[in-house]
Formats: C-alpha cells, sequence, structure tokens
C-alpha cells in the first residue's frame, strides 16, 4: 500500500501542477475574449500579470482584437513549460528523477539571453513569432529541473513521515 | 535545511525580485527578476553552506523568497501607482491636445486607478493568483539556483 502512495503522489502533484499552468494559461487567453462583456474582471485578471510582463500591445499577440494578458515571449515561456510538463512523465518518469546538469540551463539559456541582450540594445528587433519560439524553447527547459525538484521533496517528506 | 538559514537569502531575493518587478520601466523583462530573484537567494545560501544545497532545498528556498517578492511588490505598487498615473495623466492631457475623442472609460480609470475599480473578492483573486505565479517562479529560479550553485561552494 504504501509504495502505492510513493507511486501516486508524484502523479497527483504532476497532475496538480499540469491543472494549475492549465488555468494561468486559460486566463491569459480568457482576459480579451471577455473584454466587452465583463470588463472588470477583464481587467482584473490583466492586473494579475502586471509584475510578471511589461504587457507592451505591440508585442502582445492578439485575440478577439484585444491582446493577450502577456507578451509574446511570456506566452512562448508559458506554452513552452506546459507542453514540457506534459511530455515529462513520458520521457522521464515520474517515480525516481533525474535532472539534466546545468550546461543544457545554461547552453538553453543563450538564445533567449542574445535576443534579449540585442532587443534591449535596439541592435535588432524580434518579431513576436520568434520572442514566441525562444521563449517557448527556454520554458520547454524549465520543467526538467522543476518537476524532479518538487518529486525529491515530496520523496523525501514521506521518507521523515515514515521514519 | 536549517530553516533559520534561508531566511535572510530568502528575504535578499524577494527583496530584489519584488523591487524590480514593481518598477516602471526596468520590469520590461518578463518574468526574468523573480527568476534572477530566487537564483540569488539561493547563491547567497549556498556561500553560506558547508552542505551542498539540493534541488528540492533550493526549490523550497525559491517559493519562500516568491511569496516575500509578492508582499514586497503589493506594497511598493500602491506608492508607485500614483507615480504612473501621474504619468499618465501628463500623457493623457497632451494627447487631448491633438485628439477629439477620449478612449473609453480612460478618464475614470486614471481617477481611481486600476485597482480602484475593483472589488474587495477581486482584489483578494488577484492578490491569490499573483502570490501562485510569484510562488511558481521563485520555485522555478530555485531549482535552477541549485542545479548552478548548488555544489560550487561545497566545503571537503
Amino acid at each position: 500500500m504504501k509504495s502505492l502512495n510513493l507511486k501516486k503522489g508524484p502523479f497527483y502533484l504532476w497532475l496538480m501542477i499540469v491543472f494549475i499552468c492549465l488555468i494561468l494559461i486559460s486566463l491569459v487567453l480568457v482576459a480579451p475574449l471577455i473584454q466587452q462583456r465583463w470588463p472588470k474582471l477583464s481587467m482584473a485578471i490583466y492586473s494579475i500579470y502586471v509584475p510578471f510582463c511589461h504587457q507592451l500591445r505591440d508585442r502582445c499577440f492578439s485575440l478577439a482584437r484585444g491582446p493577450l494578458a502577456v507578451c509574446a515571449r511570456c506566452f512562448g515561456i508559458m506554452i513552452g513549460f506546459f507542453s514540457a510538463l506534459v511530455i515529462y512523465p513520458l520521457i522521464m518518469g515520474l517515480t525516481c528523477p533525474k535532472f539534466p546538469g546545468p550546461s543544457w540551463l545554461i547552453g538553453g539559456s543563450l538564445p533567449m539571453a542574445i535576443d534579449l541582450a540585442g532587443n534591449s540594445l535596439h541592435l535588432w528587433s524580434s518579431s513576436n513569432w520568434l520572442r514566441f519560439f525562444i521563449g517557448s524553447s527556454w520554458g520547454f527547459l524549465l520543467p526538467f529541473y522543476f518537476l524532479p525538484a518538487i518529486i525529491i521533496l515530496w520523496l523525501e517528506k514521506k521518507k521523515n513521515e515514515t521514519g | 535545511m536549517n530553516r533559520n538559514r534561508i531566511i535572510i537569502p530568502a528575504i535578499v531575493g524577494g527583496l530584489t525580485a519584488g523591487v524590480l518587478s514593481a518598477l516602471p520601466l526596468i520590469n520590461c523583462l518578463c518574468c526574468l527578476w523573480i527568476i534572477a530573484g530566487a537564483t540569488l537567494a539561493v547563491y547567497l545560501h549556498a556561500r553560506d553552506s558547508a552542505k551542498p544545497v539540493s534541488l528540492s532545498d533550493g526549490l523550497l528556498l525559491g517559493i519562500v523568497t516568491g511569496l516575500i517578492a509578492t508582499i514586497i511588490d503589493f506594497f511598493l505598487s500602491i506608492p508607485l501607482q500614483a507615480i504612473n498615473l501621474a504619468f499618465a495623466q501628463r500623457f493623457l492631457t497632451s494627447l487631448a491636445q491633438f485628439t477629439e475623442k477620449m478612449p473609453f472609460n480612460l478618464e475614470d480609470w486614471l481617477k481611481e486607478g486600476p485597482m480602484g475599480r475593483f472589488s474587495f473578492p477581486l482584489a483578494l483573486f488577484i492578490l491569490i493568483f499573483r502570490a501562485i505565479i510569484f510562488a511558481g517562479l521563485g520555485a522555478i529560479g530555485g531549482t535552477i539556483g541549485a542545479s548552478l550553485f548548488g555544489r560550487r561552494f561545497e566545503k571537503p
């Protein structure tokens, strides 16, 4: 029974994180859709993302003639993170967490760092789709560090509880 | 992990992330300030710790950093909102000289501020979701920090 719990626990954790991510992505898409019908709620949703994103209109994708609640890069990070989260159990499994070394993270962050630096220094201006793809490739990396850490933490907690 | 020893790094990381996320113009680096703040917290913790910092330690430290950043961002946004609105009002006054029709509801919005129009439940809804995102991004930053600096300061 205990070993069954040890297998089920990480699965439920994973399911909960997928669910939270899905809600956060849905809110980004819902904000412009409900702008006409429920303007206060729409504004509240836009406000959620204020500390996390500049929300500049020309850097956001549009939906129903309104900008999404986050810019193309942030939306890319969210979509990349969510995609990797969904396929993670198929690639790595959930019972014995492993994570790639820091060189993967540093290498994977390079395109993002170069694009951010180039845009900030006005050397070039990337299109929204390029920002989205660079953001999503970086976001795709993150669950491979994030999820094993959560599973390890959960396993440690269970080990402490059982003594 | 010694829980008492994470407080100072978490406060430093949370303060960095909260301030940089709240400041206008500087917060243009997407969600990276929060991730950077949590990574900084893990770096500071790893530097002073005799044992290597594990991924799960980094995750916990990142979550605490994210929650501290939520509080700092919340309180900092109150005085900064006035500054932002003053800038926006000046901009609108100059815009009014060139256009006859002002955008819908914008004047009301400027009088009350973006949060002024929200009821208490809506403001609470915003704060809860912000805390979840701050904690999540902090957790990501924490694991990144543990991956980068977890073993760097390991003492023989």
